[in-house]
């Protein structure tokens, strides 16, 4: 019994690992996938996989009521339905599927705001926000406008051109005239390692002075 | 020192006083969070999150409900800190709480993880249980377990988000790395105009490129500390040393990134600091600070300069002394030493 309980166990985690890499194949594929994925047994492959998820999440409940009896306690009633909620639901507060720094490609953009001699202005010293704030806006208008084809210095200049207003529209400035009277130029450095080390492409994708 | 440290670290005489004191500094915080962000984050709606996704915010843009907002926040913050009407102070904490957050990840920016609405949420549960079940006993264990639960299940998240996007591999991705904290380093340049941060992008991701082994094993470590926090729920003994664990994994992405993200949930639920209010006392040796209270059972002054109570057992030779009662008794064997001395 007791090495059936290991082996149940390792297989319930190697399983919960697979849905982790390979969520498509485990959780939403549906028949008609299976059905091209694999085209003699796809509709037999995806019975028995949906027959094994149902018999190993009565596994799991079963070990989980029978650790909570055992414990008296209730060590995981929190824990388990707000990482399942949170994984669901994704970027809506309060739940997050914490994705800060999920991976680290090979490109990263950093934004700043020059005068009209390309001198550096510290956006602390015109906006309440900071530059890693300006990154988001970055992304939340691309997302927004519907541009799923970017980073690696993807985005064409017409589609930064409009990325660019937006992000200066949606920054709020400590002088609110200060987007009226001042010459600036919003810059996007794109940057990337390749065998010389880290090397970078600058681009204005806003200017205030035109 | 060393058995005062192996209990600290081992989560042993946790403080009663410990959820009151638990309480005030989440109050205190939660409150500073809602000033800032209801007074000085932008008033914009591009990317309705959470609540705000749900329903119409354009209401909580105006000044007057603002202020109206953080005016109840303050009132509910009063009754939970007195631990009075638990469950409608928590319920409208709570909902402050979701609505503030939702407003501040509405406005484009987005990714701002805050726990605040999740914990005082959890300890709404644990209360509405209290209010159901009758036992005292849970309500005590489970409004520091439950919040405690909510932040092991921010780490397990992180952790899974990392497998989920990059597999097992996330962590040998040193280039990667040393782009991100090169950026990271040059956004904060760009915020403040700090020309050591100009110096500190050039150097640092350059020493992360030469030494892949080590950031290898530091990316792992974090990895394998996020996966595995769940650890403490199990185990009350580990907590202490996985919140300082955790904390110092804080410090080493403030170094590295200058993301400057202080985990007070960590040293509120994780790190017991009740106990450092009370180290004074248990570090105060018996031999400068007895007390000679002759209402206590155990007590005994035997000759000169030695004593005994029930904590010592054995005789003690002390330094310092406080004496009670008897004080003018010359019959009374400690009475009359002290007259001998003066």
């Amino acid at each position: 019994m007791k090495y059936l309980k290991a082996i149940l166990f390792i297989s319930f985690l190697s399983i919960v690992i697979l849905f982790i890499l390979i969520p498509r194949w485990w959780t939403i594929g549906s028949l008609s996938e299976f059905s091209i994925w694999y085209p003699t047994v796809g509709s037999l492959i995806w019975v028995f996989k949906n027959l094994v998820l149902l018999a190993l999440s009565c596994i799991f409940l079963y070990f989980f009521f029978q650790f909570r009896k055992k414990q008296n306690t209730v060590v995981f009633d929190i824990f388990i339905p707000f990482v399942i909620l949170s994984w669901i639901i994704g970027e809506q507060h309060p739940f997050s599927r914490i994705p800060m720094y999920h991976s680290f490609p090979n490109y990263a953009y950093v934004f700043s705001l020059s005068d009209k001699n390309d001198r550096l202005i510290p956006l602390k010293s015109v906006s309440h926000l900071g530059t890693a704030e300006l990154s988001h806006l970055y992304y939340t208008s691309l997302y927004n406008h519907e541009i799923f084809l970017y980073g690696y210095a993807r985005e064409d200049s017409f589609n930064l051109g409009i990325i660019g207003a937006d992000m200066i529209n949606n920054t709020t400035w400590i002088n609110p005239n200060f987007l009226a009277d001042s010459c600036f130029h919003l810059n996007r450095q794109y940057f990337f390692v390749s065998d010389k080390g880290f090397e970078v492409i600058n681009k204005v994708i806003y200017d205030s002075c035109n | 020192m060393i058995p005062v440290i192996k209990q600290y670290f081992l989560n042993r005489g946790e403080a009663k006083e410990n959820w009151t004191l638990t309480k005030l500094l989440l109050s205190v915080y939660w409150l500073l969070l809602l000033f800032f962000r209801l007074l000085y984050n932008p008033r914009i709606l591009s990317d309705p999150k959470g609540f705000c996704y749900l329903f119409n915010c354009e209401l909580f843009l105006v000044e007057g409900i603002r202020i109206f907002l953080f005016f109840i926040a303050l009132l509910s913050s009063a009754l939970y800190v007195l631990e009075k009407k638990m469950i409608l102070s928590l319920t409208i904490i709570s909902i402050i709480s979701v609505i503030v957050f939702s407003l501040d990840a509405s406005n484009g920016i987005g990714n701002i993880i805050n726990l605040s609405s999740s914990i005082f949420i959890a300890q709404l549960i644990a209360y509405i249980i209290y209010a159901v079940s009758k036992k005292k006993e849970h309500l005590v264990k489970n409004r520091i377990h439950f919040p405690m639960q909510i932040i092991a299940a921010h780490y397990m998240l992180a952790a899974l988000s990392k497998l989920h996007n990059s597999g097992f591999s996330w962590f040998l991705a040193d280039e990667g790395f040393a782009l991100q904290v090169k950026k990271s380093l040059l956004l904060e340049y760009t915020t403040s105009g700090d020309q050591s941060l100009l110096a500190k992008a050039e150097w640092l991701p350059n020493l992360i490129l030469e030494h892949p082994h080590m950031t290898h094993f530091f990316l792992l470590g974090a990895l394998l500390l996020e996966f595995s926090t769940f650890i403490v729920l199990l185990k009350n003994e580990l907590k202490v040393s996985y919140g300082w664990l955790l904390l110092l994994m804080h410090l080493g992405i403030y170094y590295f990134m200058e993301i400057s993200y202080f985990p007070v949930y960590l040293v509120l639920f994780f790190v017991n600091i009740s106990f450092f209010i009370q180290l004074p006392k248990r570090l105060l040796n018996k031999k400068w600070g007895f007390m000679a209270d002759d209402h206590k059972d155990g007590f005994s002054f035997t000759s000169k300069d030695n004593f005994t109570d029930n904590f010592s057992k054995s005789n003690c030779q002390v330094n310092f002394v406080h004496i009670y009662h008897h004080w003018t008794d010359k019959n009374w064997n400690l009475g009359k030493w002290i007259k001998s001395i003066f």
